[in-house]
């Protein structure tokens, strides 16, 4: 177990910049994922870590030891990668010796830590299959067990649920989160998908274009989102940002409020703020409804019984507490 | 049956080959042999044994050495960073595409300084210099098309390139170095400019020098040369049959997605 700190981590491709002065420090024990849209650097984060990739500039440490320059061996990282990357050659018995095989542990420990992985996985009855005989969630398994027989200090996740039909994304999605508790490990974890982020994380780093836009627990990146692409890569319906002056603030930076904090009202009411409804969404749990107001649109909640058709009026609660300041 | 004329078109040089080398030789004015004989396998005798074991062991050795230096040089080309990659692999095809018949003279004298002139081994290095382009480009492409995490995998695992390599990559590889094997028999089996320019003692003489040299001053033995082409012709169709399917997957190898 480790903790692990990148320090002005900047990475060059021939394309561009993957990376700009990225300083990052993940806790030791720590579940820390990696959020941003394709391209901003999650995944780059992630190989310079393993030692896949060198940086151009900066420095990564794992422990107290700095690794820039050692190989993949060296580091004593293992990753589990969203297409599973089985060897199709081998057995999962032999994906699962492979790294210590290559370790040279003596046999008797390689069979006592596959026996012990494969039970706490729950495919101890697969052992003999080869990969093409396994369905996508077992692949998945074989190959978090293929980390997992190394104890490694760092676990490295590069969207390992990406694969996997909805509903067994959920069921690994609790997998994880109990293999992180028991393990006690340092889990890094990359991910698009902003729910996974919120449910498995201690702490997330949104990146943007190479750049780490904020660092924090989920509920702060949430609740306090200090730029307006993370207030807006986070939460569904997307959040309102808005001029402030549209909602009676001064200044010329940008107003934002979550939709769920909007509450729709039929009746005209002091505070609230008048609009034309355009579109009435039904998700089952809440109805949700956009409004034309002071030449913005907004996403509001309605109560279940609201019967306003598109084209109607309508009047929206703004609770100033939950008004979030952006930059803008 | 529409295939009938096509096969005929295809296999019918070949089965008049057969047919000639059953053919008794007195007979070989006749529009048809009245009967058949194996008197021209027969006669074949020590010269034309020796001529395939030559061959055999040309073949076997050119395959051998372009495997061995082929399949680690064209997963270098497609897994590996390094500078020239691509020329390398442009320059291997530009080699390839020399006529023959422009290299036997520099590439005599060339052997004739190395002390190979009229031996086998002089014959596989030139042959290698021919066969290795193609290993290379097949494998280089078959390696392409292997997933990019699996060498990542096998990197976080704990393996150096060249571990990754050989438990990795190169057991992953075995239809494509069956293909490149093949072809690259075929074509030192094959071989008659090089054999015939290089080698002058008829003990190191290979199948297709051997065959070219049969005709004599006064005699055209064709029912031995037949007998000769079937007997040389054989295993390779053989060969090829064994493994026609590996052959097209490994030729059509990251054509499409699969």
């Amino acid at each position: 177990m480790a903790s692990v700190s990148l320090a002005q981590v900047s990475k060059g491709f021939a394309a561009g910049e993957a990376l700009r002065g990225l300083s990052l420090e993940i806790r030791d024990g720590e579940f820390l994922s990696l959020v941003g849209p394709s391209g901003c650097g999650k995944s780059t984060t992630l190989n310079l870590i393993a030692g896949l990739e060198e940086p151009t500039s900066g420095t990564v440490r794992i422990g107290d030891r700095e690794v820039n320059g050692l190989s993949p061996a060296e580091r004593d990282v293992a990753m589990v990668f969203q297409s599973y990357a089985l060897y199709p050659h081998k057995d999962v018995r032999g994906n699962l010796a492979f790294p210590l095989q290559i370790a040279r542990l003596p046999r008797v420990e390689i069979d006592r830590r596959i026996g012990e992985a494969a039970e706490f996985l729950g495919i101890s009855a697969l052992l003999s299959r080869k990969p093409r005989e396994l369905s996508g969630g077992q692949r998945q398994r074989v190959a978090l067990g293929r980390a997992l027989v190394r104890r490694p200090k760092v676990y490295l996740l590069d969207e390992p649920l990406g694969s996997l039909d909805p509903g067994l994304r959920a069921e690994m999605r609790g997998e994880l989160k109990r293999l992180h508790r028991q393990l006690k490990a340092t889990f890094v974890y990359v991910t698009h998908d902003q729910t996974e982020a919120m449910t498995l994380s201690d702490r997330i780093a949104v990146l943007r274009a190479g750049e780490l836009h904020q660092l924090g627990s989920p509920r702060e990146i949430y609740e306090r989102p200090r730029t307006r692409f993370v207030a807006e890569f986070f939460g569904s319906p997307r959040i309102n940002v808005l001029p402030a002056r549209v909602l009676g603030l001064d200044g010329d930076q940008l107003a934002a409020i979550r939709p769920e904090h909007v509450e729709v009202v039929e009746q005209p009411e002091a505070k609230a703020l008048e609009g034309t409804v355009e579109m009435v969404e039904l998700t089952g749990a809440e109805t949700w409804v956009t409004v034309a107001a002071a030449g913005e649109k907004l996403t509001a909640r309605a109560p279940p019984d609201f019967a306003v058709e598109p084209g109607g009026r309508v009047w929206m609660r703004i609770p100033a507490g939950r008004v979030l300041r952006l930059p803008g | 049956m529409k295939r009938a004329p096509v096969l005929l078109f295809f296999l019918g040089p070949l089965l008049w080959q057969l047919l000639t080398s059953l053919w008794p030789e007195a007979e070989l004015t006749r529009p048809l042999p009245r009967s058949l004989t194996l008197a021209n396998y027969a006669g074949l005798g020590g010269s034309f044994a020796r001529a395939a074991l030559n061959s055999l062991l040309v073949a076997a050795g050119t395959t051998a050495l372009c495997l061995a230096a082929g399949a680690y040089a064209a997963f270098a080309i497609a897994r590996l960073q390094f500078r020239g990659r691509s020329l390398l692999l442009g320059a291997s095809l530009a080699i390839s595409m020399f006529p023959p018949i422009a290299t036997v003279s520099p590439l005599y004298l060339l052997l004739r300084a190395a002390g190979l002139r009229d031996s086998l081994a002089g014959l596989v290095l030139p042959y290698s210099t021919f066969a290795l382009p193609l290993t290379l480009w097949l494998l280089t492409s078959y390696f392409r098309e292997l997933p990019d995490d699996l060498f990542r995998a096998a990197r976080v695992d704990g393996c150096t390139p060249w571990q990754a390599f050989v438990h990795v990559f190169l057991p992953l590889a075995t239809p494509a170095l069956a293909t490149t094997a093949i072809l690259v028999f075929i074509f030192s089996w094959n071989e008659l400019l090089y054999a015939l320019a290089f080698v002058s003692t008829p003990a190191k003489r290979t199948i297709p020098v051997a065959i070219a040299l049969f005709a004599g001053e006064h005699l055209e033995p064709w029912g031995q040369i037949a007998a000769a082409s079937v007997t040389a012709t054989l295993p390779l169709a053989l060969l090829t049959f064994l493994f026609q399917r590996r052959i097209v997957r490994g030729l059509t190898a990251g054509a499409v997605r699969e």
